[in-house]
């Protein structure tokens, strides 16, 4: 199988002389084809640090990232911003859609930028919404929808232009129970039935059990993994137990 | 740390949003001073009419309002810009007094600052005004440098007072706050924004009918000038109000267009920033309409006057001739080695009445050798009469009909009876400056030379000397030879309509000038204001791969559009407005306007690049995105 992402010896240290703070060391991570790969630790593990090197957001401090085979250290702005925009998905916290599209359009941005012919964007628009069931709010603006849907429709964008890996940041952060159930069932069936490659930073253990495979991260090393066997119930009493080996107070996680 | 020290770092930490403003404020202030400063100035005093006087006091007058109004509505923008940190420093702890004094020190100290540099440089350049006033109006004085103490007493009381109305009013909008409101996020995403056909139409049949009107003003003016200006006005704020709503949907519907690269975002944002901004930018529109024919104006006249005095007055001095006087004068004229005579011509005329069916004039006749010597002097056409019984009118523009040519003209002299002539040309020159040769005939050398024998012909003679237009001691000199009433002066009509239109300029070109400055920082504030909100949008769509250059490309293309808009409505008025007016004062202000329209144009686009400038530096900073 692929791989997608292929990360070796990842180190950032944040802060400039004197003060300076190891974020993340020695962090050896892979993706392969049609993963689904959690990410979790306690806040402040560097779990953020690490989406944010692999989406290109940030620059590491020594170490080597590649996706489909392509090392991102070469790559200059330009060449960066278009790889983002081709080659990844995201999904943030508090959504980031843009305020002043409708649902539609800040699902087709991606297929927009990428100049794709507008019947082609408006087809594939309503396909996507229709995946992630939004395909009524489609006209609405951002304000006008609830945190599930915003977030569904986030995660619309990041799928549209057929991405090789989707990032997501706590996505379900911002959102109640049922919400946060619904999107990640959705993650997980695109997933499962499209072959969609998603890693997902979160500190939530019912986030954490949709996975397939979960690397967790202490003090910006990696700590362990687990695959998920089984149910998912399962799998959330193990992911459980890790984080009570992993120690730190388990409140913080919630 | 003392309130003041919040309130220095504060001026400090903001400087980038206020410096536009505060350039603008120090331009008024020194415009002011300027205005004031020229009046106490006791060569000014000696030169000028009470008319002119009058003026300034009305353009500084005028400054001071508009600053006043200009001041208002920049604070209460910087207010609600500020609400946040206003809303902070309550939760500090500060009291809401506290919090209210310390933006009256801050519009305090910005005033004074203001205020203190505004006349420094007013009083620095004022010599320069004051040589750029007189050159103006035709003068090249030498003046003295003076500190003009009156206009520094009334510039700061006129603008304290103004400072301190705006602090109070500053203080009163802080006080109207409430906590929750300062928090609360302003909300934006609009579904399906109305926009009604109607209002469009209306507001564009307002225009129209009002730019109709403009050019019938001379026939009911007290009813159509406040017409013109109330549908203009009414049918500008309706055009930016609903019009582009329409253009954006238009857009909108051709979404192989709007479906492509960056369009989705930059036509978005384009239609919530001219939505938000309409009713300031359809004021934007208006004021600079009001600029660009107030220095278009100014100019125009000012242009237009200086061909009007040359064309009325060909000659540097004109009188009835006779061997004495010109004696006289040559004696004068040897006193004046810089008003050297260039050239002199004799004139001789026969005063009579002509008449061709359905116009009937006053009007001299000369000879067809004595016009050409004076055309010969003044490098005019030169004519050539072979007809005994052909003439050829000499006639200014304005007086002048197509049917006066090719027409049996019938000459009536005061003694002997009617002769008829045929008109077969016609020059378009005044012959001289004395009013008896206004309008003139040319007849053949024999033809003249009959005439003469029936009636004596009066003489003229007219000179040009070199500078005339530096000619005050000769020309006094000469007055004083002279019998009043018995010549004409160039220098006189000079002086006399420099001075008028002279003063009109200065003042409304300085008065276009605050203007452009003031509603230029005014959009670009507004614009800063916007890119601070919408940096989040931005940092969104490099996320997600949209270049820092396709963003740049993008503000550009927004930020052309709200800059285009109000400057085409605005120059479209104006042109509409000078136009109408050369019809009424029977002008030409075409390549004027043209002139003020292009200059305007060039220092608002240095406005547009600014701002793009600093949008970009705002919203294209360096990533720096952290959860
Ligand atoms: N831009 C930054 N500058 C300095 N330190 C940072 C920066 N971003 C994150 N950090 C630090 O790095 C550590 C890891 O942060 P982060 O990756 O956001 O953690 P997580 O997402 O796991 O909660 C934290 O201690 C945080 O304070
Ligand atoms: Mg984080």
């Amino acid at each position: 199988m692929n791989t997608v992402l292929e990360v070796r010896n990842l180190k950032k240290v944040y802060g400039s002389r004197g003060t300076l703070y190891p974020a993340l060391d020695n962090i050896d991570l892979d993706i392969k084809e049609g993963e689904f790969v959690g990410i979790m630790g306690p806040s402040g593990a560097g779990k953020t640090t690490l989406l944010n090197l692999v989406a290109t957001i940030d620059r590491p401090t020594s170490g080597s990232i590649k996706v489909d085979g392509i090392e991102l250290a070469r790559m200059n702005d330009e060449q960066l911003a278009s790889f983002r925009r081709n080659k990844l998905g995201f999904i943030f916290q508090d959504f980031n859609l843009l305020d002043t599209l409708t649902i539609q359009e800040n699902i087709i941005l991606p297929l927009a930028l990428a100049n794709v012919k507008a019947p082609e964007i408006k087809r594939r628009g309503y396909e996507t919404a229709l995946l992630l069931g939004i395909e009524d709010v489609l006209n609405k603006y951002p304000y006008e929808v609830s945190g599930g849907q915003k977030q569904r429709a986030a995660a619309a964008r990041a799928i549209i232009h057929k991405p090789s890996l989707i990032l997501a940041d706590e996505p379900t952060g911002a959102l109640d129970s049922k919400s946060s159930a619904e999107l990640l069932q959705c993650l997980s069936d695109l997933n499962e039935t499209y072959g969609v490659n998603i890693m997902l930073v979160t500190h939530d253990a019912f986030a954490a059990s949709y996975c397939r495979r979960i690397l967790f991260i202490k003090d910006g090393r990696l700590f362990t993994e687990l695959v998920k066997a089984g149910p998912r119930k399962e799998f959330f009493q193990k992911i459980l137990d890790v984080l009570a080996v992993m120690g730190g107070d388990n409140r913080d996680l919630i | 740390m003392t309130l003041f020290s919040i309130t220095a770092r504060n001026i400090k930490k903001n400087f980038q949003n206020y410096f536009l403003y505060f350039l603008s404020m120090v331009f008024s202030i020194v415009v002011f001073y300027v205005f004031t400063s020229i009046q106490y100035n006791e060569q000014v005093a000696q030169t000028v009419g009470v008319l002119t006087k009058y003026m300034l006091k009305l353009g500084a007058i005028s400054v001071a309002v508009f600053s006043a109004i200009f001041m208002g509505y920049s604070n209460s923008f910087f207010i609600r810009k500020r609400k946040k940190e206003v809303g902070l420093y309550s939760l500090l702890g500060l009291k809401k007094r506290q919090v209210a004094r310390m933006l009256f020190y801050e519009n305090l100290v910005m005033g004074v600052a203001a205020l203190g540099i505004g006349i420094i440089l007013g009083s620095l350049f004022s010599k320069l005004f004051v040589m750029l006033f007189f050159r103006l109006m035709g003068n090249f004085v030498q003046v003295s440098f003076a500190i003009s103490l009156p206009a520094i007493y009334n510039t700061c009381g006129v603008f304290l007072l103004i400072f301190v109305i705006i602090s109070l009013y500053a203080y009163s909008l802080i006080y109207r706050f409430k906590l929750v409101d300062l928090f609360r996020a302003e909300q934006r995403g609009e579904a399906a924004p109305k926009a009604s056909i109607i209002m469009a139409l209306l507001s564009i049949i307002l225009i129209i009918t009002g730019y109709i009107l403009a050019f019938r003003l001379d026939e009911n003016f007290f009813l159509y000038a406040p017409t013109v200006l109330i549908t203009v006005i009414l049918g500008s704020y309706g055009l930016f109000h609903t019009s582009m709503v329409f253009v954006i949907r238009i857009l909108k519907k051709n979404t192989s267009r709007y479906y492509r690269g960056m369009n989705l975002v930059s036509t978005t944002n384009l239609f919530y920033r001219i939505k938000s901004n309409a009713t300031i930018l359809a004021t934007i529109a208006i004021l600079s309409a009001t600029a660009v024919t107030a220095m278009g104006m100014g100019y125009g006249i000012y242009q237009d006057t200086l061909d009007k005095i040359n064309n009325d007055n060909p000659f540097s001095f004109v009188y009835w001739n006779n061997p004495d006087r010109d004696h006289k004068v040559n004696q004068a004229l040897a006193k004046y080695p810089q008003n050297q005579l260039l050239g002199s011509v004799e004139i001789s005329f026969i005063s009579a009445q002509a008449s061709i069916p359905g116009f009937n004039t006053r009007c001299s006749l000369i000879s067809e050798s004595n016009y050409n010597e004076l055309a010969q002097l003044k490098g005019w056409k030169k004519v050539d009469i072979s007809g005994l019984k052909d003439a050829v009118w000499v006639l200014p523009d304005f007086k002048f009909r197509e049917d006066l040519v090719d027409k049996g003209v019938i000459i009536e002299l005061e003694k002997e009876g009617r002769h008829e002539f045929h008109t077969i040309d016609r020059l378009p020159y005044r012959l001289t400056n004395n009013s008896n040769t206004w309008t003139t005939l040319i007849l053949s050398d024999a033809a003249y030379a009959t005439l003469t024998e029936l009636e004596k012909p009066d003489s003229l003679k007219a000179l040009i000397v070199a500078n005339q237009k530096e000619s005050r001691e000769l020309t006094a000199e000469i007055g004083k030879i002279l019998p009043e009433y018995t010549w004409n002066a160039y220098y006189h009509e000079y002086i006399y309509n420099m001075e008028m239109r002279g003063m009109l300029m200065f003042i409304g070109g300085f008065l276009g000038l605050v203007i452009l400055l003031a509603t230029g920082s005014i959009i670009y504030f507004r614009q800063l204001n916007e890119a601070q909100q919408e940096g989040h949008n931005y940092q969104i769509l490099r996320n997600i791969g949209v270049s820092s250059k396709e963003i740049f490309a993008s503000i550009r293309k927004q930020l052309l559009y709200v800059f285009l808009f109000p400057l085409i409505v605005g120059i479209t008025h104006s042109w509409v407005a000078l136009m109408a007016l050369a019809n009424m004062i029977a002008t030409d202000l075409v390549k004027s306007t043209l002139i003020t329209i292009t200059v305007y144009t060039l220092i608002y686009l240095i406005y547009y690049l600014l701002t793009v400038h600093s949008y970009n530096r705002i919203v294209n900073s360096e990533i720096s995105w952290s959860n």
